[in-house]
């Protein structure tokens, strides 16, 4: 279908043209991060200015444990694995549209772990100076992005809370006569 | 031992360092107006910003507060350009014509009188000050001959100070895009320290420069001394000097004073003022507006005035302070950044 050989004249220089290149339309992919839930085709477009993409060879450390935090990444094509260099254990393996690192987006404190192309990999990042810029001169979608932040932050500490109780009875049980 | 890293650190800063020195040296003129219209961007950049927040697009933002600005800017030229020529011309009077032909040789006796113990005899002021002051009026009269230069100068200036503001993040962006992945987190934490640091300095050191010299246009006012909007302006620019600036315009407005009226009788006031607005600065004005840390020591102001003069004259005396800061705030924002990344220990 999208061999130009088989396309009419018209469908293939409107494809030339006027199609947009999939791998540049990053709406679709910024949407489905919860983080930019709710904002506008506008807003996203606004997002989208401030954000650095970047390409990694498999392999390559994205950031390294112990580095000072400066921001999340969002996985727009490849795989990342998540690995405690100092466990020398793989945490968890990321994919297209996923995210990590937003915990640094609130603070400079070092990174627990590294991040590292599983494959060749594309990523978008979101930096604090970013978001402080965001937050200044388009303070509307600035509170909405950290208004989503703050809700999966929350979301996440209530489920470590719940995780905490739990271990806290097991060892409670255990310690039991 | 040094790290690849490392060593491919200290060499990249010792190319891009000694690549800096080269284009200053070559193209000195076009650095120098890329670095104003800098200035001038970050001086306008967070009324930009301010606009911007309130829903105006960043193109007319930008547009509204250039022509605003350049419309200020305009005004007060118009204003205050006809006052410090007047105030030239009369100065200029007075030295070659009027009273100074009178006023300096009764000065001269009057020293030659006070001090003789200390083996004044003669002291040819008249020759001496006529001298120093056509020397002035010459450079004034070459700077004005550079008109088109100048004008050029000033355009291109202007322009380039719209596209920082329109574009800079754009062009910030970009040229982050380019670091190694292995760099880039490091540059751009260093890149945003080092932007917002300089425009609070250079904000700072404008703003106080400003107070300065509208707080002893006002006191020479008040004071009735004679040409008070042109040691206004010398006050203002001369704050740019740290230790020297203010002596040296309370110097010059002792002199015209003397040159003048021929009397010594306003020179204690006039220090007594300019002491009070040095305190004033010190106490009140300096903290609201420049940070601390960018405090440089007493000897490296020195060396950074000698060297600025014997370079660029009387405009790299000036100037040299506040490019000194600029430096003092890029290296040590890249000095922590390297740090805090653990390029260098």
């Amino acid at each position: 279908m999208n061999d130009p050989e088989t396309q009419s004249p018209q469908s293939f220089l409107w494809g030339n043209f006027f199609q947009r290149d999939p791998e540049k339309d990053i709406f679709t992919l910024l949407r489905g991060v919860p983080i930019f839930e709710g904002l506008s085709r506008s807003d996203l477009k606004a997002v989208e200015r401030i954000l650095h993409r970047r390409k990694y060879h498999a392999g390559e450390y994205i950031f390294r444990e112990g580095d000072p935090g400066l921001g999340m990444y969002i996985i727009e094509k490849g795989e990342v694995s998540i690995v405690s260099e100092s466990r020398s254990t793989e945490i968890s393996r990321l994919g297209k549209g996923e995210f990590f690192g937003e915990m640094a987006l609130f603070n400079e404190r070092p990174r627990s772990a590294s991040a590292l192309a599983y494959e060749d990999t594309k990523c978008f990042g979101f930096f604090q100076p970013d978001l402080s810029g965001l937050l200044e001169t388009r303070p509307r979608i600035g509170v909405k992005v950290v208004a989503k932040l703050a809700s999966i932050l929350a979301e996440r500490l209530y489920k470590a809370n719940a995780e905490n109780v739990r271990l806290i009875s097991r060892l409670a049980l255990k310690d039991m006569p | 031992m040094m790290t690849n890293t490392k060593i491919l650190i200290v060499l990249l800063f010792l190319i891009v360092a000694a690549l800096l020195a080269l284009t200053v040296y070559t193209i000195g003129s076009i650095v120098a107006m890329f670095l104003l219209a800098m200035l001038f961007a970050f001086v306008i950049g967070p009324a930009v910003d301010w606009l911007e927040s309130h829903g105006i697009p960043r193109m007319v933002a930008s547009t509204v507060m250039f022509l605003l600005s350049l419309g200020a800017f305009g005004l007060v030229f118009y204003v205050i350009s006809p006052l410090v020529y007047e105030q030239l011309l009369s100065l200029q009077e007075r030295v070659s014509f009027g009273e100074m032909r009178k006023s300096i040789p009764q000065l001269e006796r009057e020293l030659v009188r006070h001090f003789s113990f200390l083996g004044v005899r003669k002291l040819h002021l008249t020759t001496k000050i006529e001298d120093l002051i056509s020397t002035v009026f010459d450079n004034v009269l070459n700077i004005a001959s550079g008109l088109v230069g100048i004008v050029i100068f000033v355009v291109m200036t202007l322009i380039s100070t719209f596209f920082l503001l329109k574009d800079g993040r754009k062009l910030k962006k970009s040229l982050i895009e380019i670091v190694p992945n292995q760099f880039f987190e490091m540059s751009l934490s260093i890149v945003h320290k080092i932007d917002w640091s300089l425009g609070a300095y250079l904000r700072g050191i404008l703003m106080d420069a400003f107070v300065i010299g509208l707080l002893t246009t006002f006191a020479m006012w008040l004071l009735d001394v004679p040409n008070f909007v042109l040691i206004g302006l010398v006050a203002a620019f001369a704050n740019l000097v740290p230790y020297l600036g203010p002596p040296t315009a309370a110097l010059t407005a002792s002199t015209i004073s003397v040159i003048t009226l021929g009397t010594f009788t306003q020179v204690p006031l006039i220090l007594v003022t300019f002491t009070l607005i040095r305190l004033l600065d010190d106490s009140v004005v300096q903290p609201l507006t420049i940070s601390q840390s960018v405090k440089l020591h007493p000897l490296t102001i020195i060396f950074t005035i000698l060297i600025g003069a014997q370079l660029f004259g009387l405009f790299g005396m000036l100037f040299a302070v506040p490019v000194a800061g600029v430096v003092k705030v890029v290296a040590s924002e890249l000095f922590l950044g390297l740090k805090r990344y653990r390029a260098v220990y």
